[in-house]
């Protein structure tokens, strides 16, 4: 891996010379938000994000699976005809996304990859995309990387990592894309001496910052064995069963596909769905096997630390903290994960 | 690259009213590309997702064997919305299908066994594809005896009466057509399935069960199997689920971290066992 | 139109945009109760399920006027809300409207008919002979 330095003061001039071939995104305060916005010139968006939130509200994840995502449009009065989107292929970057989010990447892709159903529109989206990821130095209260196998400086998805060091970032180029970018720019030295020392310095701390303790292993083991355990007609009970944790949540990937009718024509789409919702398994008999918030709940606990962990052999949680700082009752994860820990 | 969320076309060629309730008819669809055809390869047991626009998709198991070639055949319940558009089809229109979908039956574990087959209603689907295709010419001494007990309410809601009658006549096939109660015009046997499966009595020695049915019947025919002594790995069941994407990403269908659309819809007992209870 | 309502109406869009559908302001919200919400009836299905703008607004509009004379403005809503979204701009609006057509204000006397749930079958105003 080679490693790279480049001036705070040179940022500016490195992300606006990607603008001429790239679409930019990056944070940008709205209201009292980080929201990821595309940068349409040169310094319209400040990018010393060092105050204020950490993470933008929603994830990356609506880059590569939309809300909302059109399979094909249709005419009734055409029986047979679809027309399909013409996806975007211009190359993008969206800078300064956080480890946890780009932790997220390898979830999307053990789902959205796989040899035997590869998601076109997914793969296409990925392919165009360069991420330049910036660790964190000073984590959040809600935040537990470092409990679900990442960590606050965690480049696992990023093509770039950046570090801040004060007066300058030192850059990780991680892969080819990255190294793109980086050659293509004037403003990287190598690291002087000491850089490293320093880094390694500052990871320690934001690690050390992260006060949650959290053995998902032990969490995995417990949930093999207790599916019928009375606990989980408990847990749930101050859910009120909306979508915010699985919707601003960066692995969560469930969704529904329904047809859209305006007059005469009409759009097959995929649309983002919950499985805190009741009707997600809702029979058209009526039948419905999650039929109460405890089945609910203990399907997203059991997806993300045990099914996915089954399946793909790593947790379906990157620790962000997003559902524990957004529920609306503060149904606090790392609470259940800590009371299935000691059960 | 194949997208999988893309229906394929195919175009109605036969429709047919199954029964006397005038709630199922079976769609006989021919695929319009004849690529589409060719990638269009199964065995017995998997599903499909049709797609009307306008109304969207939903899973059918596939009725028709690979014996019958460019024809994909579903048997279609009316019991809502989506079944009532597609109970509107004519011959002629154009229809999309995605799949196959979900795994098929283990054939190649009943080759030199005895096969039981056991359904009820309308779940018949899957296991008419499969019954077609082992009594076909060049699959049928690739098994041993093949036993069929199929059961409905009354002689009218039965499917695909008229291959029924046909294999009736086989000698190579044991078949046990079933109804609930006595009917007027009916000479066959009367009772539940499960009562059936016990005067039936196949021998659970080299052989495999498969059943499909209503979850009662299910319930009761199980019991039944295991005293015959059939073992847990050798019940086969096809399972029903609100399937979506149908190729286990969308989150509805799991059953732990198996994905009924993927793993299944065809599981042994022994299987369901391992699994929770959620279905 | 008035500047006053575009103004309105663009506030209520830049509000409405935040929307990612999560329903956390109905499952929170004391007045929503009815067993299956319009949002998830399917048949029919009334309105878009996706976060297309019109889709969003409508919920909003639909939720404020079925709240409308019965909302005491406890903000629920807007607490449970993660995108910040200004739910009680519109919930303002109808209270005052409650209070200038009918004097009526909600949550001040439990005894008080529902304005919008009370109607007489001689009323003199058009639109109750539909």
């Amino acid at each position: 891996m080679k490693e790279k330095t480049i001036k705070k003061n040179e940022l500016a001039n490195f992300v606006a010379g990607l603008l001429s071939d790239y679409q930019v995104f990056a944070p940008a305060k709205e209201e009292e938000s980080l929201v990821l916005k595309e940068m349409q010139a040169e310094g319209d968006i400040d990018l010393d994000i060092g105050v204020g939130p950490v993470n933008t509200k929603k994830s990356i994840k609506e880059f590569f699976f939309p809300q909302k995502e059109r399979f094909f449009s249709y005419d009734l009065t055409k029986p047979g005809e679809m027309e399909e989107p013409v996806l975007s292929d211009k190359k993008r970057v969206i800078f300064g996304v956080r480890p946890c989010d780009v932790n997220s990447i390898s979830v999307f892709d053990a789902i959205f990859t796989s040899d035997q159903y590869p998601d076109p529109y997914y793969i296409k989206r990925r392919e165009r995309t360069t991420i330049v990821a910036i660790g964190c130095n000073k984590p959040e209260t809600t935040c537990f990387c470092v409990d679900t196998g990442g960590g606050p400086f965690s480049a696992d998805g990023s093509d770039l990592l950046l570090v801040d060091l004060g007066d300058e970032y030192l850059v990780q180029v991680l892969t080819e894309k990255g190294e793109t970018l980086v050659n293509g720019s004037s403003g990287f030295s190598e690291p002087k001496s000491g850089v490293l020392q320093k880094r390694d310095g500052i990871v320690e701390e934001a690690q050390k910052a992260i006060k949650s303790d959290i053995k998902i292993k032990k969490v995995k083991g417990w949930l093999d064995n207790n599916f019928d355990a009375p606990f989980w007609d408990t847990v749930h009970e101050k859910c009120i069963g909306c979508g915010t944790c699985t919707y601003l949540c960066p692995t969560c990937h469930c969704f529904d596909i329904l047809d859209e009718t305006k007059g005469e024509k009409g759009e097959r789409i995929r649309i983002w769905d919950s499985c805190m919702y009741p009707q997600f398994t809702l029979h058209a008999s009526g039948g419905n096997p999650r039929k109460s918030g405890k089945e609910r709940m203990r399907q997203r606990v059991m997806h993300k630390f045990k099914y996915f962990v089954d399946n793909n052999e790593m947790v379906a949680c990157t620790g962000c903290g997003r559902c524990v700082k957004y529920c609306p009752v503060n149904l606090d994860i790392r609470e259940v994960l800590k009371q299935i820990q000691v059960s | 690259m194949n997208n999988p969320y893309l229906p394929i076309k195919t175009r109605i060629e036969k429709v047919i009213m199954e029964t006397e309730d005038r709630n199922i008819k079976s769609f006989e669809l021919s695929f319009i590309n004849k690529e589409d055809e060719e990638k269009f390869q199964y065995l017995p047991g998997p599903f499909a997702e049709i797609s009307i626009p306008g109304k969207g998709e939903a899973p059918f198991g596939i009725a028709s064997s690979p014996t019958e070639k460019g024809v994909l055949k579903f048997s279609i319940n009316r019991t809502g919305l989506f079944t009532e558009a597609i109970h509107s089809l004519e011959e002629g229109d154009i229809i999309g299908v995605r799949g196959p979908l979900g795994n098929n039956y283990p054939i190649e574990k009943f080759e030199n066994k005895n096969v039981v087959i056991v359904s009820g209603g309308f779940a018949f689907t899957t296991l008419r594809s499969l019954t077609k295709y082992m009594i076909h010419e060049d699959n049928r001494s690739r098994f041993n005896n093949i036993t069929v007990i199929y059961g409905a309410r009354n002689p009218g809601l039965l499917l695909y009466k008229d291959e029924l009658k046909e294999w009736g006549k086989r000698d190579d096939i044991d078949l046990n057509v079933t109804v609930d109660a006595k009917a007027p015009g009916w000479d066959g046997r009367v009772g539940f399935v499960p009562t059936v499966t016990k005067e039936v009595a196949p021998a659970s020695e080299d052989s495999y069960v498969i059943v499909c049915g209503p979850p009662i019947m299910i319930k009761f025919t199980i019991p039944v199997l295991e005293e015959l002594g059939f073992p847990p790995e050798r019940i086969i069941l096809s399972l029903e689920m609100r399937m979506k994407c149908g190729i286990g990403i969308c989150g509805r269908c799991n059953i732990g971290e198996k994905y009924v659309c993927k793993d299944g819809p065809v599981f042994t007992l022994a299987q369901l066992n391992e699994l929770p209870g959620e279905y | 139109m008035p500047v006053s309502m575009c103004v309105c109406r663009l506030y209520f869009s830049k509000q409405s945009e935040k929307c990612i559908r999560c329903y956390a302001c109905r499952n929170a919200c004391p007045l929503c109760y009815c067993e299956v919400c319009c949002v998830d009836e399917s048949q029919p299905q009334w309105f878009g399920k996706s976060v297309a703008l019109s889709d969003t607004q409508v919920f909003h509009l639909m939720r404020t006027y079925h709240t409308a004379g019965r909302c005491v403005d406890c903000g629920a809503c807007v607490r449970a809300c993660p995108m910040d979204i200004d739910l009680r701009f519109m919930n303002k609006k109808i209270d005052k409207d409650v209070r200038e057509l009918f004097s009526y204000e909600a949550g001040m006397d439990p005894e008080a008919p529902l304005p919008l749930n009370t109607f007489k079958t001689d009323d003199e105003d058009e639109f109750i002979k539909g």
